[in-house]
């Protein structure tokens, strides 16, 4: 899937002369989290987000510091401050280093862009032009429309055993020491784990197999330091009290 | 302002054995970015965000990552396998949840966001859940308090006065080298800055006075060493004022 296919177009564009207020207006009526800010030739040239408009004197959230700090501070960079808290025009407090991507680029670029730059959203850019938008709530739309549907057709045991197998011999982080049983639909996961993060993965590995109607936990969990053997905590059955 | 005042209430909650597709569509249904997640006794357990869905099998984005490197690190891939393939809210969910109390600033509401990278953060009154705050709460505060800011001062004195107040709170100081012009309910900005932080400092303010449309600004940037005396240099640089100060004209 590439990201021509899920971004948002067209998309609510500003001009750096827009009023904040106006811009936050839009933001919540149109259920969008940043606009990209364009000049009158229509080049990007800022992203105006939720985000730049919550360190507000408004709101009484802009930063307090004791004086002894502003001392030392610039004050050409107290200015600034100034500027984002107290600014009232989109170009004056928008972001103007823009995070942009392409249209043919992958939804994995997509999304490690947002991971790598702590963003939410990226224009879309084709010859120079925002031709659309994708965020995180697209990715989530694309993967509500890809998830499976209702569970697949029951398989037999040897077809839910051979595809188990076939699963697990594709992970790289699968124990050796783990084994399976398969009964009537229900995989019954044996023994010895030495990270209990694998107890979850295998967990999920086997629901994911198609005709699985359960799966029981036998695991064991040994610390491989000490060589204590921890049964999974929740199933363990307490000790009687005052023993 | 309190988290309680922006808050939003009546919040959508999911268990952690809900399905993960439920809650991806009741986010989607009801455009919201976050659900809490809590147990049977309605303790808050985690929180699930748009943030936990973009690393999946179905759309093909999982985490990747060369085999040497692999080897080293085979638990974390368990841990990424779970969040890419899980089917339950309670394999992808985030835990701990960053909260608040109702009665905090938005102020420390604001730097916990910032600080833990997080979006949303859920209010609760002892162990109940009470609300969540999130920044698009935030924003429609803002809208409001934008919407219902005083009208500008009336008369050029007045104006005058007020923009003398706010410039003394600032810890940021008006250059010498700067002359304001009040007239008719306009403020002109004239003379010389040494830094375009300043230029753009100065109109912030003065159009937190006036308005926006009713600022003009004539301010020319000169580097810092041209306006130490002797002001040699000054001369050339600056257009025709009445001189630095501020400045009353009738």
């Amino acid at each position: 899937m590439k990201i021509a296919e899920l971004m948002t177009s067209p998309v609510v564009t500003i001009r750096p002369e827009t009023s904040i207020a106006e811009a936050a207006r839009l933001m919540l009526d149109r259920h969008v989290s940043g606009l990209p800010v364009v000049n009158a030739e229509g080049a990007l040239v800022g992203i105006l987000t939720e985000g730049d408009l919550i360190r507000r004197v408004e709101l009484g959230t802009e930063p307090h510091r004791p004086r002894w700090v502003e001392f030392f501070g610039s004050t050409g960079r107290h200015a600034e401050e100034y500027v984002l808290t107290h600014g009232r025009k989109a170009g004056e407090i928008m972001t103007s280093e823009v995070v942009t991507i392409g249209e043919d680029a992958s939804l994995t670029d997509a999304v490690s862009l947002m991971d790598k730059r702590h963003i939410k959203r990226l224009p879309v850019l084709a010859g120079g032009r925002v031709i659309g938008i994708v965020s995180r709530s697209d990715l989530v739309r694309a993967l509500a429309s890809l998830s499976p549907g209702a569970s697949p057709a029951p398989a037999t045991d040897a077809a839910i055993r051979a595809r188990l197998r076939s699963e697990l011999a594709a992970q790289n982080w699968v124990p050796k020491s783990v084994t399976f049983k398969v009964r009537g639909g229900v995989v019954d996961l044996q023994g010895v784990l030495f990270d209990d993060r694998c107890r979850g993965a295998l967990r999920v590995l086997a629901e994911n197999v198609p005709g699985v109607t359960k799966v029981e936990d036998r695991m064991i969990w040994v610390e491989p330091m000490t060589g204590i053997a921890i049964i999974d905590p929740v199933a363990a059955p307490s000790p009687p009290v005052g023993s | 302002m309190r988290a309680n005042d922006v808050m939003s209430t009546g919040v959508v909650t999911v268990g952690p054995d809900t399905p993960l597709i439920e809650a991806v569509r009741l986010m989607l249904q009801d455009e919201i970015s976050g659900l809490p997640v809590v147990d049977a006794n309605g303790r808050l357990v985690g929180i699930v965000t748009e943030g936990d869905l973009l690393r999946r099998h179905e759309i093909g984005t999982e985490r990747y990552s060369p085999r040497w490197i692999e080897a080293f690190r085979m638990p974390a891939l368990a841990e990424a396998f779970t969040r890419a393939h899980g089917r339950k809210v309670s394999d992808v969910m985030t835990s701990p949840v960053v909260t608040a109390d109702p009665e905090a600033s938005l102020s420390e509401i604001v730097d916990a966001m910032e600080k833990r990278q997080v979006n949303r953060v859920p209010v609760l009154q002892g162990e109940n859940l009470v609300g969540i705050v999130s920044r698009a709460d935030l924003l429609r505060a803002f809208a409001h308090a934008t919407a219902a800011a005083p009208p500008p001062p009336a008369g050029d004195a007045a104006i005058q006065e007020k923009l003398w107040q706010d410039l003394s709170k600032q810890p940021w100081t008006l250059p010498a080298t700067v002359s304001i012009v009040i007239r008719d309910g306009r403020i002109d900005l004239r003379g010389a800055v040494p830094d375009e932080r300043y230029r753009h400092a100065l109109k912030a303010l003065a159009e937190n006075v006036v308005g926006l449309s009713a600022v003009e600004d004539h301010l020319v940037t000169v580097p810092e060493e041209a306006l130490k005396p002797p002001m040699r240099n000054l001369a050339k640089f600056l257009p025709a004022t009445d001189g630095p100060g501020l400045n009353v004209q009738d």
